[in-house]
């Protein structure tokens, strides 16, 4: 029964161990009257093999068509209609950052700024070593058997 | 309005072709950035900053000179930067610069400096980027990428490559005019000492010397997994890819396989089969089913595909920028040493299959030390073989060795059972002169051939993946592919794989003509692919010591921070620390290592020839492609360390 007991743990400690980390960032705030909604997604941790971290995707939302340039932290967000934007942040440490928003129009610039906290993506990190330390127990477990068998 | 922009633009930037007040020095003894205190290698990225004093900066990449323009201009100083085509110095408010194309600068600002629109132009459909213009560039945000350790400079590498010459026909004709001595060499026994020998009988002290490993490696995996996910500030990077990875290699020259003694992989596993860490558990009582190794695995190949692996891991996925990916291997491998070791007799991942292991055990034969019988006839007279089957004093051998026959110290893994289970005390620990068991190589294997064309082809290609170069034409290649970048570095790697033994094939073709005997190529293929293991190990050795001068003291912040949470706990976590050599010694060291290697090359070759061929004629035409050979590879290493490196990590 201890063994067996023992054979559970092993084999289901990996989905014990399976926590996603990550975050998702949704709020709503007003920029010049137009009713914004942005969305931060997290997206893929290591760019180019440097220590450079991308923390997310900003997906913005207007509530009506805007005409005129949307930047968001300090460049211009890739337009995909009048209402859709999409800006990738990018930020060499993690901790919490002020992510500066402005809708340019030729008139007027409007600007608000949101609190992104940047956190390094990633799903928890004993899932392999668990799922390995499982295989590896199976391993010592049969052959705990079969030398038992043997005597 | 544009228009006029424009047009005002271009007859500003026709105002070039300064003169600077001073020049900066790029050769041998190149002027240092002021900045960051990296030697200037290449003018075409470097700056001027004139103050008003009369005082000028020299600085290396023109990218740190705008991150930090506001403290410049305040001064009221003048900027120049040169042409990044015509290499003439320009005033940087006449300049046009492009950011962020398809280039490398020493600080991975990646910016460059044009003196008129055309070369900008040409730049940008040449290599892509921003342009900026000098003003826009001052407001830009700027931040530093990866850095780039400069090469050795022209004259250490042209001076180098008229050694390499040099020394070649020197080493042949000395070798020519003397006949070979296949007799004994000089050696040392290190046992002779009693204190020496009581330790290394002493069942506790392999425990003793593995246990602070085995807790290295846990600190490791606990900091890969939990801690900051940034290379530099993580101590399982840190102390696996930059100390470890790097300091392995010159251990293994002077101390061959002692990293096995105390390896926490082979530690762990023998705890595990043993259940005890220091006791002689009797063979019975071994948690193992002693099951017997297939036949036909009983070669190294399963260590050279994972050796392949590791490769790929390390410079097509980038294994050695992340922490946890760094962990993951660490459990992996120590998985792999785990599983064979319950399940079949001895050490099978040991001698059959770890990378580690196998690429060291190569290498090692070029070390000075070596565990030997001190008598073979007393050996081989020896009924008991208790080296090989163990008795109530030691284990077996676990790789499988007897002492009667071992002539090598490939698959010796100096765990010292034999010196405890001998009871005749004739096991010798050696110091021995260099490349012994090359020199004097009995059995060459296939599969041990291949391996040294595997590290051999795969040490030039690490090479040529860290040069600014390869940057360049991977994003090219995978242009013209049209495939992602993992794909193109694969086919890159196999393309490699493939070209370096089939070229290597056809040249022991020309040996065997050359020669005219009727030897096969695949008997000279085997045999002279040892001795190309010393360029491969002191390349290797050049390499890594740029590596470890320059970037050990980086051990220092993280011993005290290991996790990267911002702990001093040794008071070194906010050190500084400078690099160990200087840069300009670490570029002899590196040439004086190519070379060492090179000359070692000509000796085992022109051993290997005599042994190959009976005539002695023969034996010296056959070497001649050979020499071809080592003399060409022995330049690649040299063009190689000429390149300036992109580092791992940034400083």
């Amino acid at each position: 029964m201890k063994h067996l007991l023992l054979l559970l743990l092993i084999l289901f400690s990996p989905v014990a161990a399976h926590m996603p980390a990550g975050y998702k960032l949704k709020l709503s705030t007003e920029v010049g009257g137009y009713s914004v909604r942005i969305v931060v997604f997290p997206a893929e941790p290591r760019v180019n093999r440097t220590s450079e971290i991308i923390v997310g995707v900003v997906k913005m939302e207007t509530s009506e068509p805007f005409e005129g340039e949307v930047w968001i932290n300090g460049s211009p967000a890739r337009r995909f209609s009048l209402a859709f934007y999409e800006q990738n942040l990018t930020f060499a440490r993690a901790g919490r950052h002020e992510v500066p928003i402005e809708l340019r129009t030729e008139k007027e610039n409007f600007t608000t700024t949101v609190s992104v906290t940047a956190v390094e993506e990633r799903d928890s990190p004993l899932v392999l070593p668990l799922l390995l330390f499982t295989a590896v127990g199976a391993v010592i477990v049969a052959v705990w058997y079969l030398r038992r068998r043997r005597t | 309005m544009r228009t006029l922009l424009f047009l005002l633009l271009l007859l500003s930037s026709q105002v070039y072709g300064v003169t600077p007040p001073v020049e900066i020095d790029t050769g041998i003894s190149a002027d240092e950035c002021g900045l960051c205190g990296m030697p200037i290698r290449d003018l075409r990225f470097s700056a001027l900053v004139v103050y008003p004093t009369g005082e000028v900066l020299k600085v290396d990449d023109l990218g740190e000179v705008f991150d930090r323009s506001g403290e410049a201009l305040r001064s009221g100083a003048e900027i120049m930067v040169v042409d990044y085509y015509t290499r003439e110095w320009l005033k940087a408010e006449d300049a046009l610069f492009v950011k962020g194309g398809n280039i490398l600068t020493p600080m991975g600002y990646n910016i460059v400096a044009f003196c008129c629109d055309e070369n900008a132009r040409r730049f940008l459909e040449e290599r892509g980027g921003v342009l900026f213009t000098f003003t826009e560039l001052l407001s830009a945000e700027l931040e530093p990428g990866r850095m780039m350790m400069p090469g050795i400079p022209d004259s250490l590498f042209l001076g180098g490559i008229i050694v390499l010459l040099l020394v070649t026909f020197g080493v042949v004709e000395y070798l020519e005019g003397r006949r070979g001595r296949g007799g004994d060499y000089w050696k040392y026994d290190l046992l002779g000492f009693r204190v020496i020998a009581g330790i290394l009988r002493s069942r506790k002290f392999q425990f003793a010397v593995q246990l602070p490993f085995v807790l290295l490696f846990f600190l490791i995996i606990a900091a890969g997994l939990f801690g900051v996910q940034e290379p530099e500030r993580n101590i399982a990077t840190v102390l696996t890819w930059i100390i470890w990875w790097a300091v392995i290699v010159f251990v293994v020259l002077v101390a061959g396989k002692v990293w096995c003694t105390v390896c926490p992989w082979n530690a762990i596993s023998d705890w595990l089969r043993r259940r005890s860490f220091w006791r002689r558990v009797p063979d019975e009582k071994l948690f193992t089913l002693n099951l017997r190794w297939p036949k036909k695995l009983k070669n190294i190949y399963l260590a050279t595909v994972l050796f392949l692996v590791l490769t790929w891991l390390e410079l097509g996925f980038g294994v050695t920028t992340s922490p946890m990916a760094t962990a993951y291997l660490g459990l992996l491998i120590l998985a792999m040493a785990i599983v064979p070791a319950v399940l079949f007799e001895g050490k099978p991942f040991c001698r059959y299959a770890c990378l580690v292991g196998r690429i060291s055990g190569l290498y090692s034969m070029i070390a000075p030390l070596e565990l030997r019988s001190r008598s073979k006839k007393l050996c081989q007279s020896c009924r008991t073989k208790d080296c090989h089957r163990g008795n109530e004093r030691g284990y077996p051998c676990p790789t499988f060795e007897r002492l009667d026959t071992m002539d090598a110290n490939t698959y010796c893994i100096l765990c010292t059972e034999c010196i405890k289970s001998c009871r005749r005390s004739n096991v010798a620990l050696n110091l021995r002169t260099f490349a012994v068991d090359l020199l004097r190589l009995r059995r060459p294997r296939k599969d041990e051939a291949y391996l040294s064309l595997v590290m051999l082809s795969m040490t030039s290609f690490h090479g040529v993946t860290m040069t600014p170069q390869w940057f360049f034409w991977i994003v090219k290649l995978q242009e013209v592919l049209g495939v992602g970048y993992y794909a193109t570095f694969t086919l890159l790697m196999v393309a490699v794989l493939l070209v370096f033994p089939a070229a290597y094939y056809l040249i022991c073709w020309l040996s065997r003509i050359f020669s005219g005997s009727s030897v096969s190529v695949g008997k000279i293929f085997i045999s002279y692919a040892y001795p190309i293991l010393p360029i491969a190990l002191f390349y290797h050795l050049a390499h890594n010591a740029m590596h470890f001068f320059r970037e050990a003291p980086k051990i220092l912040p993280v011993l005290s921070d290991p996790f990267g949470w911002g702990w001093n706990l040794l008071g070194t976590a906010k050190i500084a620390a400078e690099p160990l050599l200087s840069i300009s010694t670490i570029w002899y060291l590196q040439v004086i290592l190519i070379v060492a290697g090179h000359v070692i090359s000509i000796l085992i070759a022109s051993r290997v020839a005599r042994m190959t061929f009976q005539d002695r004629r023969q034996a010296f035409r056959s070497l001649i492609p050979q020499l071809v050979v080592l003399v060409g590879y022995s330049v690649v290493s040299l063009w190689l360390i000429a390149q300036p490196m992109v580092m791992r990590t940034a400083m």
